[in-house]
């Protein structure tokens, strides 16, 4: 062993139980952690790296087992110790950021100024724009992100935890955060970060620990351990490189096909500012045409657009050959149209109703008798059919998230409808989950339906569109299907506009 | 694997009859007969047993109307007005026809203040549908201005000269509902309560309309993107809930005061409130929640009556009843209410 790292932190059988359920979702983990380095913790969804953090950082307090801090093993110790950016932030929206900051015991009084002056100087330090007086609500993901670090690093945190911190990125801000990560170790800070995503942990990991159902799998040194490695540690079994389905959907539409769903001259802006350009395009059955792009700076707009709960300036939506605007949510679902919204729990799904409820929202059950009763006899004929994991009268908060996107993409594309929208598919989705989405909707293109695919995720876009966009600053631009093109980084630094620096 | 569930008002109606208890033995001279008089005393005569079971009809009526409103999502704060305005509305129905038979006129003098209940409610669903205008301040807004146009009416165009009260003129006695126990105004109506809680329940449990009404007040969001006429579902309920304060403001009318006095709704619009979420905003529930409210409300006014017990007094044990039950009032508002949709 080269120059023996000191320690940090010791886990020693650790254990966690949910009480209310009994689902482990840490159990018997050891671990250490040494001064400096940057430790990748991976896992598939629930395999319980959030609740490792959680208790990592005194958050929630553990069920038997210990963790040991330089300081004792008390939750207060690790509290002082760790600053966690959580994946999704908590934030008191109608304060300021600054307020946000501050928000903890401070011990006595404090002006604010002076505290704010000392942010500022960390803000600078590190080169972390970000406007301290705004309203949290006002951040986007990416900023409150960013508010919870320098706070963290305002507070001299010696141990940063970092919940899948590029989910809500764009390439270039997940560079620009590595660079970042980078500098903190070099300042001999620790840094905890969890991801399911190998290339970044390839890139920047010092040390790799995998978990799989609550279970600690290994850890080994980067060099040590191989990309498949890995992901056979994650999931159990070899599913080989993510590229696997590049897809043979038909392209190149006959020119003489109607498209199901038309956008001529699309404008729009919000508050003055203009969200999206002169957006036109075709899209025929049979194929599935993907969008890229970041969230915020326009796929969303597309998405809100056609689900029908905002109106363009200017522009045609024609769905069939038809004008159909002004296209409400309700216009568009008597059209058939189906849609798998990013937002699946305010959208897609209602966490507070049961299963049933929310498979037969969109299909009239007909016959007689109690209407209650007949939907609970479809769905427990549905929930069979589609193997989700769950009873017919479960609410439906009390299930995964992996198990919800199946309720709702099994219920979308149940009546075959002649176009999906389907926006942010595989977000959350453990491997498994999401290579199984993907064939759904290759199939459901099979099957002559026009999918419409808004992501952020590029490998999700490349492989398996039969045709991608990319849309910059309210611009869509069209990506051919060649060597030069057809790649992650072409069309990141599309996404970005880095290609027009 | 169901269990059995304590329904979540009954530790709060426990505390209620707790601190009233509390209230009469601390300051009351003869606890004892204050006690008798506030709980089994109700049941002493027919004439306190009556004026309770009518209120206990009007109070599931109203607690009824609140229900409906709750569960499709809207939040029906204007009741007050809308018993006023039905009752106008009966009324105003009796003077235009005087000379209808006996029952049908009663059928119409209520079917008129259903109808004015409705009309007032659907205006707030119609702003909410067409413009998102917040069902809870336009509900409130309305019933406060009407309720104020009225009393210009039965103080003013509608007064009657032979009255010392400020009130229209009587109903003649062939519109009025005959009491069941005299000389308590307890009448025929206590058969509607009957038929409309389970009529309701099994259109709010068992049909597909009251599935997609559940599903837009569970989550709005969810049911506009799947889909369901929101149009329907946002001025649907609150209609209903007007139409079912305007009949509660009917059969004041017809069978309990038998004439427009100002101010004859008496709380029954807010005190709906209280039995629909002392109810948990469920169907079975109204029936014993009114049967609550109105035996707290008419123990008080009993023991007023015949024991020390003093206005204040009985006014702190009304109060101490307001504050506990609206505590989860609030509670119960801001589940009701989830965050809009709109993406940020």
């Amino acid at each position: 062993m080269s120059p023996a790292p000191t320690g940090l932190l010791k886990i020693e059988h650790l254990t966690h139980i949910f009480r209310e359920n009994g689902i482990t979702p840490c159990s018997d983990i050891s671990l250490e952690i040494n001064r400096g380095e940057i430790l990748a913790i991976m896992g598939e969804n629930g395999a319980g790296k959030s609740t490792l953090m959680f208790l990592i950082s005194g958050f929630m307090k553990e069920s038997s087992g210990r963790i040991i801090t330089p300081e004792g093993d008390s939750r207060e110790a690790r509290r002082l110790l760790s600053g966690m950016v959580h994946q999704k932030p908590i934030l008191a929206g109608n304060l300021t950021v600054l307020e946000n900051m501050i928000l903890s015991p401070e011990k006595g009084f404090f002006r604010k100024e002076t505290l704010k002056q000392e942010i500022q100087a960390v803000q600078k330090h590190y080169d972390l724009p970000l406007d301290l007086d705004s309203r949290a609500r006002s951040l986007t993901a990416p900023q409150i992100q960013r508010c919870e670090l320098i706070r963290a690093l305002w507070k001299k945190k010696e141990l940063l935890i970092l919940d899948e911190p590029t989910a809500s990125l764009s390439p270039t801000q997940s560079e620009e955060l590595f660079e970042l990560i980078f500098r903190l170790k070099a300042e001999g800070k620790t840094i905890l970060f969890i991801t399911h995503k190998i290339h970044e942990v390839m890139k920047i990991a010092d040390r790799i620990a995998v978990l799989r159902q609550g279970k600690l799998q290994g850890t080994a040194c980067r060099e040590e351990m191989s990309p498949a490695e890995i992901s056979r540690l994650m999931i159990g079994e070899d599913e080989g490189p993510e590229y696997l389905e590049n897809s043979n959907v038909s392209s190149a539409p006959d020119s003489g096909e109607m498209p199901v769903l038309e956008l001529t001259d699309i404008q729009l802006s919000e508050l003055g500012s203009p969200r999206l350009k002169k957006i036109s395009f075709q899209l025929f059955p049979g194929e599935i045409l993907g969008i890229g792009g970041i969230r915020e700076n326009g796929l969303i707009y597309i998405e809100d657009l056609l689900s029908g709960i905002i109106q363009p300036d200017s522009g045609f939506i024609f769905i069939n050959g038809e004008n159909r605007m002004p296209l409400t949510p309700l216009k568009m679902r008597r059209s058939g149209i189906s849609y798998i919204p990013a937002d699946r729990l305010s959208r897609g799904a209602d966490p507070e109703s049961t299963l049933a409820e929310n498979i037969s929202v969109l299909k009239r059950q007909r016959g007689r008798g109690s209407y209650r009763a007949r939907l609970i006899q479809r769905a427990r004929i549905f929930i069979k059919e589609h193997g989700i994991r769950g009873d017919a009268e479960q609410q439906v908060k009390t299930l995964s998230g992996g198990n919800i996107q199946k309720m709702i993409v099994a219920r979308e594309l149940e009546n075959r409808p002649p176009l999906l929208i389907v926006s942010e598919p595989s977000w959350g989705l453990d491997f498994k989950s999401r290579k199984r989405l993907h064939r759904q909707l290759i199939q459901a293109a099979r099957d002559g339906i026009a999918v419409l695919l808004l992501t952020t995720d590029l490998d999700e876009l490349l492989s398996i569109s039969s045709r991608v966009c990319v849309l910059t600053e309210g611009v869509l631009s069209i990506i051919e299907r060649n060597e030069e093109q057809w790649n992650r980084n072409y069309i990141g630094e599309k996404m970005t506009g880095a290609d027009r620096v | 694997m169901k269990k059995k569930r304590i329904p979540a008002s009954l530790p709060v109606l426990l505390l209620c009859l707790g601190a009233a208890a509390l209230v009469i033995i601390l300051f009351s001279k003869t606890p004892a007969q204050t006690l008798y008089y506030f709980f089994p005393g109700v049941a002493a005569n027919r004439l306190y047993l009556g004026e309770m079971l009518n209120s206990l009809v009007l109070l599931s009526i109203t607690g009824l109307a609140i229900v409906i409103a709750f569960n499709a999502g809207s939040f029906n704060l204007g009741g007050e007005g809308q018993v006023y305005t039905g009752a106008i509305c009966a009324v105003l129905a009796a003077r235009q026809l005087p000379d209808l038979p006996g029952i049908p006129g009663i059928l119409l003098l209520i079917l008129c203040g259903t109808a004015g209940g409705a009309l007032l409610a659907f205006v707030s669903g119609v702003l909410k549908a067409l413009w998102d205008v917040d069902d809870l301040i336009s509900t409130f807004l309305l019933s406060s201005g009407v309720a104020k146009l009225i009393d210009y009416l039965i103080a003013g165009p509608l007064s009657d000269p032979a009255s010392y009260l400020i009130t229209t003129e009587p109903l003649p006695d062939k519109y009025r509902l005959p009491s069941l126990l005299i000389p308590s105004p307890f009448n025929i109506s206590f058969i509607l309560p009957l038929i409309l809680l389970p009529l309701f329940h099994y259109y709010l449990n068992h049909t597909r309309q009251g599935y997609e009404l559940q599903m837009t007040g569970s989550s709005s969001s969810f049911a506009r993107h799947s889909g369901l006429n929101m149009g329907i579902y946002q001025t649907l309920p609150l209609t209903i809930s007007g139409a079912l304060h305007g009949l509660a403001g009917s059969l004041v009318l017809t069978g309990t005061y038998f004439a427009g006095i100002q101010g004859l709704t008496s709380g029954l619009g807010w005190n709906g409130i209280a039995v629909a979420l002392i109810a948990g905003r469920k169907v079975p529930g109204i029936l014993p929640a009114a049967l609550f409210f109105a035996w707290m409300t008419q123990g008080s006014r009993i023991a007023l009556l015949h024991s020390d017990l003093t206005l204040e007094l009985g006014a702190v044990i009304q109060g101490i009843l307001f504050l506990l039950i609206s505590s989860s009032v609030l509670r119960l508002k801001f589940k009701n209410r989830p965050a809009g949709g709109s993406p940020s």
